[in-house]
């Protein structure tokens, strides 16, 4: 399988506190890769290094490279980065004051990357791939925080997928959501593997184990081990990759 | 330079706006008092003669500055423990709708317009004061220094009461926020002890919030100094030594009453501006000192 | 025995004295309210007509013509200082939540709050030695420009303050976007805070509407139509600060007229700013 992103040697420092150590990881493409680990872990912290958020704190240091198919992001325009990363987060935040339509035309429009025309399109494309048309098509000057927990984090996923990502990263997309809710998007993340590369954040070990194909286990700042995902929760190598997903730490 | 930085500077540009305007003023003014101290001298802040007249040109702002002190003060002595017993109200008498429906109009009050305070002070609450506080007062206790001239309704208990109303709204609403942060712990903690309600807000929220009080009195105090119209229409417009406070019921100027009332006929090439501009400059000076401790002590305390 | 009683009677009536305090307090700061609207109601509404509307004002002491001068003025000076004002005000405001850490900013900051606190009546004197001085006339646009050094410092500040209590997930799911920083801050975060800067705004707008000190020694007033903005104007508060010290009833009268115009106006607004907030 093809890697989509080679992460090298990659350390974070916020301040003088380092959280993550020395990573290397190679995630493929069009596939899910899972990262998994207790809280406070680094989890979240290495998915924000790759698409560079980690530059609007100015305490945080990154040390080390993310290669976007061979490519340095760190030595990229970071806003080509973002928009070729997309990311979800763990709380839906739809811009309030914003409709359906321009939550999800957003994007496209601050970064000019599309004539009026042709917005229609990317919304309506954007919104079915999340799997949000049929339930929004009537209502789309409706505020986007109208709609339901659930449908909201949708509509924030329809709003990345407007700019054309390659990537895909979310952190902890379901934590806030129902069980139905959550069923929906993790069938939605399963759909869209065959079009991008995605990486998702999880505290949620059986989460991991149904919709990923690999899974990174880390602990403190550090990943533990990486694997196919099936071969992972089988057979862990590490003592302490075992105890964590028999649930002896947490 | 990316779009980032030009709006980066862009926005520090205008807002260096603001710093500019403040050294302007202070340069300015301070350029435009110096020809009349310099005929003055130090008789420009304790001389109490007034007279424009050309050839006999002398200006002394002490009765005005003491205007300024006389009616702040009686707007706290007056405002402040009406707003600190609003506060009480809205804190420990008033459940979350009457708490609303009162704090609503009570801002009102911050939304009159000056000068329609001054309407209504020079024609309305004028004769109120006249007939139930001013000639009762000095009916009985006219032997007294402070209620011995003839009352008139447009004197200094005028204008220190319609500023005490004005001041009511700010002080009043920060001592009410001042009182909600009294955590809950030392209210029932005098209660557990069989402190009644008395006990609770005297030994527990005045005491935990005096600072916060201090602040809100300061802010009310900036706000009393500085203000104008109301003042100007209900004060009496005396000048010179005839604006010495000599009791409550004497007519006075204050230092922005005397520049509302004056600044229009002064003759441009007299030093008559000069010395309207310097009683600003005092103003200026007054009211960032007061103001500057009141914003202290309250973010201080806010923190 | 005897000592439990009397101090129950003790706290009751310390109680009591609270209760009486508190609530009497209130009543006295609620009366001067319903006063002032009562008296302006009352005494306003007999000035207006149709032609307190439409007339210039008549000579004065002469019970003819009306205000219409005035409240042309007001509307122009508060347009032509909006214009002014606002816009610095609300970048003013972007730059001190953005770039807040900066050390420049806290002197900023700190020149913003200072401002906030002159008396009105020294930005007056200010515009008149810049502007009145030089141009040796009164006129339209230094009165628009006292006014708007009044608004900005309060614009500024309601625009911080709305800004910061923006989520920052919001800001951040913007960022992730690949947003440029500074579209991010104006559509995405200052478009959040859409209703608390407006609020801000139309708080500002109210205090001008109401300015007179400023106004004094800048716009003077005056008894004609608009005639360029290097002229005189009049206004509704000017109007009333010299109409009330007439010793004509008639022109008293306008004064009230046009102090219930105002008050009308002022109080609107007000309510509006505090129905706004609460639906936040």
């Amino acid at each position: 399988m093809k890697t989509k992103i080679e992460i090298r040697n990659l350390n974070v420092w916020f301040s003088k506190r380092q959280v993550i150590y020395d990573v290397n990881l190679k995630i493929p493409e069009q596939a899910i890769t899972a990262v998994i680990g207790p809280s406070g872990c680094g989890k979240s912290t290495l998915l924000r290094a790759i698409n560079r958020l980690h530059d609007l704190i100015p305490e945080a240091k990154v040390k080390g490279e993310v290669l976007l198919d061979g490519k340095d992001v760190y030595k990229d325009d970071p806003l080509a980065v973002r928009r070729k990363i997309g990311m979800v987060f763990q709380k839906p935040v739809p811009f309030p004051s914003m409709s359906i339509f321009e939550n999800v035309a957003i994007g496209v429009k601050l970064n000019d990357l599309a004539k009026k025309e042709k917005l229609e399109k990317i919304v309506e494309r954007s919104l079915r791939m999340a799997a949000l048309w049929d339930e929004v098509k009537d209502i789309l000057d409706s505020p986007g925080t109208s709609l339901s927990v659930g449908q909201q984090q949708r509509l924030t996923i329809a709003r990345t997928l407007a700019l054309e990502p390659e990537v895909l990263l979310m952190d902890e997309p379901t934590s806030a959501l129902d069980p139905v809710s959550m069923k929906k998007i993790e069938e939605l993340i399963v759909n869209l593997k065959n079009d991008y590369t995605i990486v998702i954040v999880t505290h949620d070990m059986r989460q991991a184990a149904r919709i990923s194909d690999f899974t990174a286990f880390m602990y403190d700042g550090k990943i533990i081990e990486f694997n196919e995902t099936s071969e992972l929760f089988r057979n862990p190598k590490e003592e302490i990759t075992e105890k964590y997903i028999t649930g002896r730490i947490s | 330079m990316n779009e980032d930085e030009i709006f980066h500077l862009f926005s520090l540009a205008v807002a260096s706006i603001s710093l500019l305007l403040l050294a302007l003023i202070f340069v300015v003014l301070v350029q435009y008092t110096f020809p009349v101290i310099n005929k003055m001298g130090i008789n420009y802040f304790i001389s109490t003669s007034w007279n424009p007249v050309f050839g006999k040109e002398e200006y002394g702002i002490l009765p005005y500055f003491l205007g300024t002190v006389l009616t702040s003060f009686i707007a706290i002595l007056v405002g402040v423990p009406v707003s600190f017993g609003i506060a009480l109200f809205l804190t420990e008498y008033s459940n979350k709708t009457l708490k609303n429906y009162l704090g609503t109009m009570i801002s009102l009050l911050a939304a009159i317009p000056s000068v329609i305070y001054g309407l209504w002070g020079f024609f309305i609450f004028r004769n109120f004061i006249l007939e139930y506080i001013e000639r009762p007062l000095y009916h009985y206790f006219g032997g007294l220094s402070i209620f011995s001239t003839t009352p008139t309704g447009l004197d200094f208990l005028n204008g220190g009461l319609i500023l005490a109303i004005m001041i009511i709204p700010i002080v009043s609403s920060i001592t009410t926020e001042v009182l909600e942060q009294v955590p809950t712990e030392i209210k029932e903690g005098i209660y557990a002890i069989g402190g009644s309600r008395y006990d609770v807000v005297v030994h527990g929220s005045i005491r935990y919030s005096k600072n916060g009080i201090i602040g809100a009195i300061l802010l009310g105090l900036g706000r009393a100094i500085g203000e104008t119209m109301a003042v100007s229409m209900v004060i009496g417009n005396a000048t010179g030594e005839n604006a010495l406070p000599k009791s409550l019921f004497s007519a006075g100027q204050t230092l922005s009453s005397l520049i509302a009332n004056e600044f229009n006929e002064a003759n441009p090439t007299s030093l008559h501006p000069n010395a309207l501009i310097g009683a600003g400059l005092v103003l200026l000076i007054m009211a960032v000192i007061v103001n500057l401790s009141a914003r202290m002590i309250v973010s201080k305390y806010k923190r | 025995m005897i000592s439990t009683i009397s101090l129950r009677v003790k706290k009751k009536i310390q109680n009591t004295f609270l209760f009486l305090f508190a609530s009497l307090s209130t009543v006295i700061a609620i009366i001067p309210l319903f006063s002032i609207i009562f008296e302006v109601v009352k005494n306003g509404i007999k000035a207006i007509n149709l032609d307190f509307f439409i007339l210039l004002p008549g000579p004065v002491g002469e019970s003819v013509g009306g205000i219409a001068n005035a409240i042309q003025g007001t509307l122009i000076l508060v347009t032509l200082a909006s214009i002014i004002g606002i816009p610095i005000g609300v970048i003013t405001g972007i730059y001190l939540y953005e770039y807040g850490r900066e050390k420049k900013s806290t002197l900023i900051s700190f020149s913003v709050d200072l401002l906030y606190d002159l008396p009105s009546i020294v930005v007056g004197i200010f515009v008149y030695i810049v502007v009145v001085s030089p141009m040796h006339s009164f006129s339209t646009i230094a009165g628009a420009l006292a006014l708007a050094i009044v608004m900005i410092p309060i614009i500024a500040k309601t625009t911080e303050e709305s800004l910061t209590l923006v989520p920052s997930t919001i800001s951040e799911a913007g960022i992730a976007l690949g947003i440029p920083k500074w579209k991010n801050i104006i559509f995405i975060v200052l478009n959040s805070a859409k209703s608390g800067v407006l609020n801000g705004i139309i708080l500002a707008v109210t205090r001008i509407t109401g300015e007179t000190a400023p106004l004094i020694m800048t716009s003077l007033g005056s008894t004609f139509w608009f005639s360029g903005i290097n002229k005189p104007i009049n206004s509704l508060t000017l109007l009333i600060w010299r109409y009330a010290m007439q010793p004509y009833p008639s022109a008293v009268e306008k004064a009230w007229g046009a102090a219930f115009l105002l008050l009308l106006v002022a109080l609107a607004l007000n309510l509006i700013v505090k129905s706004g907030g609460k639906s936040k």
